[in-house]
């Protein structure tokens, strides 16, 4: 008699091997994507760096994934007077998105996804989530609005 | 939809509880389909998620199992208050088909008198139980469901405070403390 939970297994696994993925492409893919949004951000941000009226600094810290595994990332710290912003990576793991980034201040967090699986595509900007889902594609303007939402408001 | 807002002359936790058992297993579908979506490395696209499913764009596989862990908690809880109040109402048209009937037996009698001092007043604990467990209704199936009254009071009330409950409670044990005090109560 064949053993039914052999044959159940099997049968699982049969149906995933043509959807195996390569999660440490995608990975170096994510770490890469991420370095370029930091690059944009600080492009963006260079009038206000020049000026001094913020400061920005980078150091690694570490993501343990699903599928993934551990791996090291950079988190972008800025800072405007007394207060600081982190853009924290989150995961490549995520819904609907090739990797998402939380911009975190003092107030709030707001919702950064990167858009296609290459290191160079765009970013969206997470505007509200419900009771519909708002986006925008990361520029100027919505960099402005996220670091509104996430910093202290002024007295 | 226009939800018609009517008498319900035929409660039933049965009914009840096959409702909770669809919701669960839509929700376990519904986690399935979003979780699939991060296993699958597709990383799929906004319009690849079903209009519900917006919201979880972005997530990790933690936060969605946070999600629709909560999302089941809330359906519990609601279950639970749904079988209580369904319990009650199956108690209430005991008691007004009995008086109706004008029936002999001793409960039929008990409940005649409290419609007599005091109508539509008649309260489920200390009323329609009590004369329940004077007239020889199962002290532990009472005691029970009395316990289970406290957690309908702060289910119903919006859970603002600290319940004293005495003991955990899941939909399935609110079920069998119901389903034994309807089984309890004795022919007429």
């Amino acid at each position: 008699m064949e053993d039914q939970l052999v044959d159940f297994i099997r049968s699982r696994k049969q149906r995933t091997t043509g959807q195996e993925i390569d999660w440490q492409a995608k990975r170096d893919l994510w770490v890469r994507s991420v370095q370029e949004l930091y690059a944009l951000v600080e492009d963006m941000l260079r009038d206000s760096t020049a000026s001094k009226d913020v400061t920005i600094r980078k150091f690694d810290t570490q993501i343990v994934e699903d599928f993934v595994g551990a791996y090291s990332i950079p988190v972008l710290e800025m800072t405007v007077g007394g207060e600081r912003v982190e853009f924290r990576p989150k995961g490549v793991a995520v819904i609907g998105a090739s990797g998402r980034v939380d911009i975190r201040g003092e107030r709030d967090t707001v919702t950064l996804l990167r858009d296609q699986q290459d290191a160079k595509s765009g970013w969206t900007v997470v505007l509200q989530r419900v009771p519909s889902l708002r986006t925008a594609p990361l520029d100027r303007e919505s960099l402005k609005y996220a670091l509104e939402r996430v910093m202290l408001p002024l007295p | 939809m226009t939800l018609p807002f009517e008498a319900h002359d035929d409660p039933d936790i049965g009914s009840v509880w096959t409702w909770f058992e669809y919701q669960i297993s839509l929700i376990g579908e519904s986690r399935g389909s979003v979780l699939r979506g991060i296993g699958s490395g597709s990383n799929g696209s906004e319009q690849a998620l079903r209009a519900h499913e917006a919201q979880f764009i972005g997530f990790t596989r933690r936060e969605v199992e946070e999600f629709f862990d909560a999302q089941r908690g809330r359906l519990e809880l609601l279950t639970m208050f749904e079988i209580l109040a369904t319990t009650e109402a199956v108690l209430r048209i005991e008691v007004r088909t009995r008086v109706a009937a004008r029936r002999k037996d001793p409960l039929s009698r008990r409940f005649r008198s409290l419609y007599k001092s005091r109508g539509d007043r008649i309260r489920l604990d200390e009323d329609i139980l009590a004369a329940m467990k004077e007239e020889g209704v199962s002290p532990r199936a009472i005691a029970a469901f009395r316990g289970a009254l406290r957690l309908r009071h702060w289910l119903a009330h919006g859970r603002h405070w600290h319940p004293r409950l005495g003991r955990g409670y899941a939909p399935s044990d609110v079920f069998d403390i119901s389903r034994a005090l309807i089984d309890s109560i004795p022919p007429s």
